[in-house]
């Protein structure tokens, strides 16, 4: 990772990046830490990139500065190559975006809702709004206000696919929802994925919905950005290993014998110790498994919420161990 | 355009039931109407009057409610971010908000008032709308709804945006309006005040009201729109950007106030368009009290001029007097604050030879009167019943020498002497002899060294005449009607019956004992001429006149005199003075020049005549006909203009 202040310079998929960032900063209040600090990513085209974090990492003021809702304390945001707080009424006709908070007016109805879009958006399929709601059963008739949470999310994804977005923007449109209303969502959105490669950009806590579909991931941690990957390459080269540890005459320290796979969790058990290693590699883990006090060791794959809980959890005790 | 009509439309559909809420109201006073007699006499007038209250009622309440809700409402409730996800520029949603605001405030208002103007008849209708003012009436009550709606918007983001940027409010807010206040009194002390006194306008309120209402709406539609565009969905950053818009125009403006106001009260007498009202000019030396309206939009004011150099120093008041020998002069100016409870004046005192003011610390009402001995070191206070001297010789340190209880203040008073004060019948209309108290008839002196005061002298009721008193206290001017008598200025004793078949005479007293008087006799002006207080009258005719002045000796035995074949002070009248230098000797008129007036021509008023001085500098000074101050050569007729611009 390294500071991107321009869109033409940002990582892989420069040409093609429909988001960037480059160097952001985001301080509220002029002494305090900065909720974002030196943030620096793009999203290529096509894909669908899973910012992922802690409560309180930032997500949202970073999806806000995405969105030109917020200007950042330092750095820009660009979407389509262009800055986003400059150009944002522009910009937002490209660029469809569902709430952490339903913020539509709450005495308006979804139809309505709908009809207010259409003057606004140059392209406006109300017809799908409607077929979208109806499948998800959500009543277009009842004031925005008197839906449950998880039908004013389905009403604002419905209202943010309408205009056929080239850019979606989800910020953690899951939270509070129930196991239905998810599932639903996500349906919803891979389906449209599906269709028409929509790029994708949200936050979620829902990481087992995000596995699958994300094809990038990155990941706050204390106002940084510590993680931005492709997602099949972050779940091969993080793996959990377990393996005993046997007496020799020269004992290896707990721990020790990890040093080649930058182990971020360790944890010893009574059977023997298991680790999530950042930097796997089936040579390095023939070599491990070699060594002499290694016994039974064997690595397994991680789901990408196993990932997070393993670098975005409390630093491992195991490391210092 | 599109996008604003969205918002619009947006804000006016979400709140739609307004309107048959307002219109139902509306239905009101035709009920309340049916039910007392439809027709009874004043029943149409009623309901249309109460339609118009209730319409008020609504613009002021839902000026109230969705200015503060609509824009500061829904940032503080983080709802606005569903405008700024869309393709909505700032402008369209700060705009269309704020238009929507308007419509849902008059729009109801004026749904109220159909009911009751469709029933009543168009009579009926204008009398109440006349009685509303209407077209000024609504105009203000706009402009009142509209401070309503951004007021409240202003008021909702300072206190539900929560922002550290509410210390920034809570601090300029009462220092912008303490500074604006303390501006307001300089411009009205500075500005206004003095121009009351000439017939020129300084229109400032109605200007600074006018201009302050739109700075201040300005201001506020500004600030809420730097709100919508820089703050966006921040409300941190709303709050601060709406801040400080709202305070540097503001504070920009109170600077330029501030600056308006200095300029205002910087004003020098150099500054004067033209010199109006009375030149008050000094016994002796070349110092005059005067005052005008000033050029470039800065108002009135008086000055004490020194006329044979630049000094001046500005007063506010245009009732100086000056000590006889011309060193010192004396005013009092009243205060002048928003929180003052009684009217009351400051006394100054002015060094001339230095031309400093210095603020004597003596305070006195406003309708108090001051009086210089002819050293000017002492200074005499008629206040209310009280006469009090004070010892100057320390202007900033005034020392009481006597006071004692005058039980008439219906009488004018003068030092006759460094230790002497006379009190005199001073009556400027004989309609109210009448209510002359008797020792108001009396000639009283006020010795300071023994504090004591005696009767010298009486007037009787009946034959009181208008009474000023020589410089040198020895005689006493009367004048009832057409009668100009000399009097004993201790005793009152008629000395001599100067004129008796003159209109409107004015006397001087010339160097030598001798004097002069001047007036109109039928349809021309004639000058009596005595060579002392018992030698008989010559007369000199000067020839066709309406009115006329009577200038000072501006050489030995030679008077000014200026004619006018106009009464009245109109425009017309000013233009056609006529000055007539007379030689007293040769008994003829020596030299004539247009348009001159003697200078001190108004300070009839003042108790004591100017001195017998041949050739005096205040003798010399003339009004022109362009409200100059001018200094006449005598020997050569060459005019001087020392101040007032030319035309």
């Amino acid at each position: 990772m390294s500071a991107n202040p321009s869109p033409a310079k940002t990582a892989a998929g420069a040409s093609t990046a429909v988001v960037s960032v480059g160097s952001l900063v985001v301080r509220y209040g002029r002494d305090a830490k900065p909720t974002l600090e030196e943030i620096s990513f793009s999203v290529p085209k096509g894909s669908v990139y899973a910012l992922l974090g802690r409560n309180g990492a930032g997500k949202s003021s970073l999806v806000r500065c995405l969105l030109g809702q917020q200007k950042p304390t330092a750095g820009r945001c660009f979407l389509f190559g262009e800055d986003v707080w400059k150009r944002r009424a522009r910009l937002m006709a490209k660029v469809g975006v569902v709430p952490e908070d339903p913020d539509a007016p709450p005495s308006m109805t979804a139809r309505q809702l709908s009809a207010f879009c259409a003057r606004i958006y140059p392209t406006w399929d109300a017809p799908a709004v409607e077929a979208r709601l109806a499948r998800f059963g959500v009543p277009a008739g009842t004031p925005y206000g008197n839906l449950s949470k998880g039908q004013r999310a389905l009403v604002a994804l419905a209202l943010a696919l309408a205009s056929s977005p080239e850019l979606l923007v989800l910020d953690d449109p899951t939270l509070g929802l129930d196991v239905v209303a998810r599932r639903a969502f996500f349906e919803e959105l891979v389906g449209e994925l599906a269709d028409r490669g929509t790029t994708v950009l949200l936050t979620s806590h829902d990481l087992t919905g995000v596995e699958s579909m994300a094809t990038h991931v990155g990941m706050l941690k204390g106002g940084r950005l510590i993680l931005d990957e492709d997602l099949e390459a972050l779940k091969s080269r993080f793996r959990r290993l377990r393996y005993a540890n046997e007496a020799t005459e020269n004992p290896t320290r707990y721990g020790q014998e990890l040093s080649d796979f930058d182990a971020v969790k360790v944890k010893v058990r009574g059977w023997g110790v298991e680790a999530v290693v950042s930097n796997y590699g089936d040579e390095t883990f023939a070599k491990f498994a070699a060594l002499e006090g290694v016994v039974d060791a064997e690595a397994s794959a991680l789901s990408l919420e196993e990932i997070f809980v393993a670098i975005a959890g409390e630093a491992s005790p195991g490391r210092n161990a | 355009m599109r996008a604003l009509a969205a918002v619009f439309a947006r804000e006016i559909f979400a709140r739609r039931l307004v309107f048959p809420v307002a219109l139902a109201a509306g239905f009101m006073p035709i009920v309340v109407s049916l039910a007392n007699g439809w027709s009874k006499p004043g029943a149409a007038e009623f309901r249309v009057l109460a339609a118009l209250v209730a319409a008020a009622a609504f613009s002021f309440a839902f000026a109230l409610l969705f200015g503060g809700s609509v824009i500061a409402g829904e940032t503080s409730e983080k709802r606005i971010s569903f405008f700024f996800s869309r393709p909505l520029p700032a402008g369209a949603i700060w705009g269309g908000k704020l238009l929507a605001v308007l419509f849902l405030t008059f729009v109801p208002a004026a749904l109220a008032l159909v009911p009751a103007f469709a029933t009543s008849s168009t009579r009926a209708n204008q009398n109440v709308l006349q009685l509303g003012g209407a077209p000024w009436g609504v105009l203000g009550l706009f402009l009142v709804t509209l401070f309503l709606i951004l007021g409240a918007h202003a008021v909702v983001t300072i206190a539900r945006l929560r922002s550290p940027w509410v210390a920034l409010d809570l601090l300029l807010a009462p220092a912008l309006v303490l500074l604006s206040a303390a501006f307001l009194r300089s411009l009205v002390r500075d500005g206004l005040i003095p121009s009351l006194f000439f017939s020129t306008t300084f229109d400032l309120i109605p200007r600074l009201v006018g201009l302050a209402a739109f700075v201040l709406l300005a201001a506020l539609a500004a600030g809420s729109y730097a709100q919508v565009a820089a703050g966006r969905t921040d409300s941190r950053r709303a709050h601060g950007a709406f801040s400080v818009v709202l305070w540097g125009i503001l504070g920009t403006a109170t600077a330029a106030l501030g600056g308006y106001a200095s300029w205002v009260a910087s004003a020098q007498a150099t500054d004067l368009e033209t010199v109006g009202g009375g030149v008050m000019t000094a016994p002796r030396g070349p110092w005059v009290a005067l005052g005008g309206p000033l050029r470039a939009g800065r108002g009135a004011g008086f000055f004490l001029v020194d006329t044979t150099g630049n000094r001046s120093q500005r007063i506010r008041s245009g009732d100086a007097v000056f000590s006889a020998d011309g060193a010192r002069a004396a005013w009092t100016e009243e205060r002048f604050g928003f929180f003052e409870r009684e009217r009351k004046s400051d006394l100054f005192v002015a060094n001339l030879a230095s031309a400093k003011a210095v603020e004597t610390g003596l305070t006195c009402s406003v309708w108090c009167r001051v009086a210089l001995s002819p050293s000017g070191r002492e200074l005499a206070i008629l206040d209310d019943n009280s006469l009090a001297a004070y010892d100057i010789s320390d202007p900033s340190n005034p020392k009481q020498l006597a006071a004692i209880r005058v039980e008439s203040d219906s009488r004018s008073f003068a030092f006759v002497g460094e230790d002497r004060v006379r009190l005199f019948p001073h009556v400027f209309n004989s309609a109210n002899r009448k209510d002359i108290a008797a020792p108001g008839l009396e000639i009283e002196e006020f010795s300071l060294p023994s504090k004591k005061s005696s009767v010298s002298g009486r007037f009787e009721r009946e034959k009181l005449p208008y009474l000023r008193m020589s410089a040198d206290g020895r005689y006493l001017v009367g004048t009832l009607d057409i009668l100009l008598t000399l009097h004993d200025g201790r005793t009152g004793a008629l000395l001599a019956t100067l004129s008796k078949d003159l209109e409107a005479p004015k006397m001087r007293f010339l160097s030598g004992g001798r004097m002069v008087v001047a007036g109109i006799a039928g349809a021309s002006a004639r000058l009596l001429f005595f060579e002392g207080e018992k030698a008989p009258a010559r007369a000199i005719e000067l020839g066709p006149a309406a009115s006329v002045v009577l200038g000072g000796e501006i050489a030995p035995g030679r008077v000014a005199v200026a004619l006018n074949p106009f009464r009245g002070n109109d425009e017309r009248a000013r233009k056609a003075w006529k000055l007539a230098v007379v030689d007293m000797s040769a008994e003829m008129v020596i030299s004539s020049l247009e348009g001159l007036v003697p200078a001190d021509r108004f300070s009839w008023w003042s108790a004591p005549l100017p001195p017998a001085e041949a050739g005096s500098a205040a003798s010399t000074l003339f009004l022109d006909a362009n409200g100059r101050l001018v200094r006449l050569d005598p020997a050569t007729g060459a005019q001087t203009v020392l101040l007032g611009r030319s035309k």
